[in-house]
């Protein structure tokens, strides 16, 4: 087990056939198939050892996907690791060796357009899957003597483009300011993880580490730059959670009509009585490939009932974290006395329901659209609407999403890595122990900038601190 | 011309630290060994400071010691002062460290080299290897003698065109008082390239001239933490040996080391010399170490530091000869005397050795299999220092892989590969092979990926069994190792198995606080409290290990993978010029070990597997008929 083969390549052939087909039972992998763009359905491929576990953790059916006959599609929900909708899709399992690339093998076909395939893909790796290397899939296909050995030259030349075209993209992204401040975070952990190793490697040379506070506080100033990051690359909240589009207004405005409406099908008990809605209501919709979080809050107004008012208070919290607004107004009803008081904040579409019935005076001289949740009017021109505002407030993620989303994921763990760094020494563990922590967080980092090795670790430890006896 | 009548299986040149591991491996090892060295009364000669141990390299004494090696028992056997470093912090940080009496430290391992059945030991100087079709047959001395081997281990040091530095005074030798060796001449005519290092060594004084009211006392730790795994080992008889093992307990007789530091003067004086420095004057060329920087260097690159440590260790029990550690220097004598009057402590210390440095040749390791066997010439090993290392413990390790590779070549058995996750060893050879090294290399314990596993505690659980399957530890050890880890099976069967209030104490002994002397003296009974500590460490370290582990779970299994040794990397398309330029520089031998050279990608990796994977299976196809496959 320990020892290599050494000797001529004849005599080593054999073990080297053995070795590699050991081998080839490689990680759990996954990565959009189709091509990247607008096509009405993406694929989304896992392969290795766990795919058929990740399957089970992200895809909900009448059966568990490992308990599915294998090339057979089936009709599911595709959830995130909290199990809330991301699409409706279908999924066919693969078992080795038969299947493309000869090992496990999920297949999850969903609804196309890059945010909901992304969403997907960030499910898959989530439930544990890594980001496949470009050209993967068919270098293990290749491997696994699926594909003819003169397609040897194929396979390489097809990663070598996959590999230059994903860099030169990973390249132009991290010029950016994205690039700067995780290069910036890489650099500040390389000098804190230096501070421990030196601590450790060179107790007696008069070294002075940082005591246990002063690294706390240098990993905590860390860990809110990535909290930072993290937080206003708004992209990540989008893929993962939609577009938040909240529907506001006086109660009876029409509000849970309309959310149906965007819906397709009645989710909202909708009634005449006003007050109906006293809880917040979330809906994800597919509109034209974006994922939308539709909220639908209790109506505003006056009241003295206690569950009504803490309604209120939570459509208010809402409306805060709002990324598009949607106010609805009963046209055919006189104007509600805090109308103008209430106007929005941030970006709004402002809605005149009940375009079947009489406008009433009072909204005259009010812009808005006008819609009819009952006949349906207005409501194409509300979703081209929707769909303008969310472009010119800059909601909709770049094209090579999934070169960000690789980044979020690595800055995540790292993030992740940096708390239980901080865990380990509150509760006074050694340095040793918080170097591991740290050195997750390195790695995590590590991915999208390229691995720190110890000689990067060794120079910052040199050029810190005086050593040598 | 003369030809010695007897032939050698395993020759090794150089009697160093890692000379001797060479020579004794491959003489345990059955084989009949020569050692040819230029001065038998230098023979395990510190060149440098008078100790043995420390972080990381205390790790690879212990790892030795477990393989069978020497240097733990002579270091046992000769130390005068022992202590464990860095106590407060996780036990496979700790690192035991001793200072050595330097004369007792020699004369003992010459005594025990003499007394190597198997082993020859001569003074002579070899001027050339001989080499046929490209394997070692044979070395030839200066005195025009030829000497017939099967395999050739050099382990020459600083000694290849080594060159002296003391100021503007430039001189050949391989160390103070020692000629060099012309050697690397002889080796690059072979077709091996060579690079240009430099270290240095700071000044010895006469300790009746120090005024040690001045100096920090640093006392030896009681009871002494010795490196051998096995007490039960004979520490050698009477033979130049200063402690001994009575009833169970380790007597050393500990002499102190000082402490002392550096002032704005003596900075000053430095600063208005810095031109008479060979470094800072351009005259040396090689790369020196970073972790050992000359005083000089330390003053200029610290400019804002107002005081540098320094400590006074003692030489031997029976000398009044100081090393002066801290203060490396090639600055001229007269500079040397000026700047150490400045320090507290040493206003009229009379200097016994200037401090110097020493340029010297090395062979990159890149040019080196695993089994530190020469690429191109088989049957050349090479180790120590002349691989680009720096440190005696460093060179002890790849002596004793090296003579016992020698050895297994000889038996026709695969070589000892020590992996990065079994052994600090293991992370040496590999960093050396595998990535080569810009500077003398030393051992760090962040160099480990592992290193909450590879601690210096349990160097026996992890190395004994290697040694023993390859005749590096004899059979009485054997068994007294199997009787320590059926003790140890027990207790961590009692751990998981016996609970207290509820909880198993393997759990108590996870928690921070919780140590196994909490536990009630019944239970503490079952076992000796050694035992204990080594099992509440394994539990209070598991969580963490494992994860260390599982980081470099992917790295081991694409270590497995083997290149084959000669690949024309050229032929395989699909890879950029550099990396060709790269990978047939350094001729990986595995694809985890391409991976790991810098600027390699995986996508190249991936490439080089596909290459691999229908070439070897066209071949294959081939050769033989496809249901001969077992």
């Amino acid at each position: 087990m320990h020892r290599r083969a050494e000797g001529s390549p004849v005599a080593g052939s054999t073990k080297l056939t053995a070795q590699h087909e050991h081998v080839i039972a490689g990680d759990t992998i996954a990565a959009i198939s189709t091509p990247a763009g607008e096509g009405a359905i993406a694929l989304v491929r896992i392969s290795g050892v766990d795919a058929i576990a990740v399957a089970d953790k992200m895809f909900r059916a009448k059966q568990k996907p490992s308990e599915f006959p294998p090339h057979v599609q089936h009709f599911g929900e595709i959830v995130d690791e909290a199990g809330r909708l991301i699409d409706q899709g279908m999924m066919s399992i693969h078992r080795a060796p038969a299947s493309y690339t000869g090992e496990d093998l999920v297949e999850i076909s969903c609804h196309g357009g890059t945010l909901v395939s992304a969403r997907v893909l960030e499910s898959c790796l989530r439930a544990g899957a890594r980001g496949a290397r470009p050209g993967e899939f068919t270098e293990r296909a290749f491997l696994n003597g699926k594909m003819d050995l003169t397609q040897a030259e194929a396979v390489i030349d097809l990663i070598r483009a996959k590999t230059d075209l994903a860099l030169r993209s990973a390249t132009e992204q991290l010029e950016g300011r994205l690039g700067q401040q995780i290069k910036k975070i890489r650099d500040e952990l390389v000098a804190l993880v230096a501070n421990i190793e030196a601590s450790i490697d060179f107790p007696e040379e008069g070294i002075a580490p940082d005591d246990r506070l002063q690294l706390r506080a240098r990993l905590d100033s860390i860990r809110k730059e990535m909290d930072a990051l993290l937080a206003t690359a708004d992209q990540g909240r989008i893929l993962r959670e939609g577009v938040r589009v909240v529907i506001y207004g006086a109660t009876n405005a029409g509000k849970s009509s309309l959310l149906n409406r965007l819906l397709g099908y009645e989710r909202v008990i909708v009634s005449d009585t006003h007050g109906t809605t006293r809880d917040t209501i979330e809906e994800l919709i597919n509109l034209r490939g974006l994922p939308i979080r539709l909220l639908d809050t209790a109506g505003l107004r006056a009241s003295t009932n206690d569950l009504e008012r803490k309604g209120m208070a939570r459509t208010e919290k809402s409306l805060e974290t709002a990324d598009l607004c949607l106010r609805i107004a009963d046209r055919n009803a006189p104007k509600p006395a805090d109308f103008e008081t209430r106007s929005g904040n941030g970006a709004e579409i402002m809605l005149l329901n009940k375009s079947d019935l009489p406008e009433h005076g009072d909204w005259k001289n009010v812009d808005g659209l006008r819609i009819s949740c009952a006949t349906g009017e207005g409501l194409s021109c509300l979703e081209q609407e929707i769909l303008n505002r969310i472009t010119k407030e800059n909601l909709r993620p770049e094209s090579a999403v999934a070169i960000n989303m690789r980044h979020r994921d690595c800055l995540r763990r790292a993030h992740q890595a940096c708390g239980r760094a901080l865990d380990a020494m509150s509760n006074g563990l050694a340095p040793e122990y918080v170097a591991v922590d740290l050195s997750d967080a390195l790695h995590a980092v590590g991915e999208v900038l390229g691995a720190v090795d110890v000689e990067q670790i060794l120079d910052s430890v040199f050029s810190q601190f005086c050593i040598g006896k | 011309m003369f030809e010695l009548p007897t032939k050698y299986d395993v020759l090794v040149i150089g009697s160093g630290h890692a000379g001797i591991e060479a020579a004794l491996a491959a003489a345990r090892m059955g084989c009949r060994t020569a050692m040819v060295t230029q001065n038998l009364d230098t023979i395990g000669q510190m060149s440098c400071n008078p100790a043995i141990g420390g972080l990381a390299k205390g790790h690879i004494v212990r790892e030795i010691d477990a393989l069978g090696g020497a240097m733990g028992l002579n270091a046992d056997a000769t130390g005068i002062q022992f202590r464990m470093l860095n106590r407060t912090k996780g036990p496979s940080v700790r690192g035991p460290r001793a200072q050595c009496d330097k004369k007792a430290y020699q004369f003992r391992m010459k005594a025990i080299l003499e007394r190597t059945p198997q082993l020859d030991v001569t003074q002579a100087t070899v001027q050339k290897i001989l080499v046929e079709q490209g394997i070692v047959v044979g070395v030839v001395t200066d005195l025009g003698m030829t000497i017939r081997v099967r395999s050739v281990v050099i382990t020459s040091g600083t000694f290849l065109r080594g060159l002296l530095h003391v100021g503007e005074t430039t001189r050949p030798g391989g160390r103070m008082a020692d000629a060099n060796s012309g050697l690397s001449e002889n080796l690059r005519e072979l077709g091996l390239n060579t690079g240009r290092f430099k270290t240095g060594t700071p000044c010895r004084l006469n300790g009746r001239s120090i005024d040690f009211s001045q100096c920090e006392i640093q006392l030896g730790d009681e009871p002494p933490p010795r490196f051998s795994f096995d007490p039960e080992t004979s520490l050698g008889g009477e033979i130049f040996t200063l402690n001994h093992t009575r009833d169970g307990k380790f007597h050393v007789e500990q002499l102190p080391c000082w402490i002392t530091h550096t002032t704005p003067q003596t900075h000053e004086i430095i600063r208005a010399n810095l031109h008479k420095s060979p470094l800072y004057a351009g005259r040396i060329k090689g790369t020196g170490p970073r972790y050992c920087p000359s005083i000089e260097d330390k003053v200029v690159k610290f400019s804002d530091k107002t005081a540098h440590q320094l400590f006074l260790e003692p030489e031997g029990r029976h000398t009044e000869e100081y090393y002066v550690n801290g203060i490396s220097t090639s600055l001229p004598y007269d500079v040397q005397l000026e700047f150490l009057h400045s320090i507290p402590g040493l206003a009229d210390a009379q200097m016994m050795r200037p401090g110097y440095a020493v340029e010297y040749d090395y062979f990159p390791p890149t040019q080196l299999l695993h089994s530190l066997e020469s690429k191109t010439i088989r049957g050349l090993f090479f180790a120590g220092q002349v691989n680009g290392t720096s440190g005696y413990e460093e060179a002890a390790a790849q002596g004793l892989i090296a003579g016992a590779n020698a050895a297994l070549k000889i038996h026709e058995r695969p070589p000892l590969i020590i992996e990065r996750n079994e052994a600090y060893i293991g992370v040496l050879i590999d960093d050396l092979v595998t990535k080569g090294t810009e500077e003398p290399y030393r051992m760090f314990t962040s160099r480990a990926e592992n290193r909450l596993h590879l601690r210096q505690d349990n160097a026996d659980q992890r190395l004994t069994e290697r040694g023993f399957e390859n005749g590096l530890v004899g059979k009485e050890r054997w068994n007294r190792y199997q009787e320590k880890r059926k003790l140890l099976d027990r207790i961590r069967t009692v751990s998981t198995e016996t609970k207290i209030g509820g909880a198993p104490i393997s759990q108590l002994l996870k928690r921070p606080g919780f140590r196994f002397e909490d536990l009630p003296p019944a239970i503490q009974s079952i076992g000796p409290a050694e035992i204990w500590g080594l099992v509440e460490t394994e539990f209070k370290y598991e969580g963490y290990a494992a994860r260390q582990s599982e980081q470099n779970r992917k790295m081991i299994r694409q270590q497995d993978q083997p290149i084959p040794d000669g690949l024309d990397f050229a032929r395989i398309a699909g890879l950029r010029s550099e990396t060709r330029q790269k990978l047939a520089a350094i001729r990986p031998t595995s694809l985890g070990h391409a991976g790991r050279i810098s600027g390699i990608t995986p996508s190249d990796v991936a490439i080089i597997s596909i290459w691999l994977h229908k070439n070897i299976l066209q071949s294959y196809a081939s050769m033989k008929p496809i249901d001969d496959r077992d």
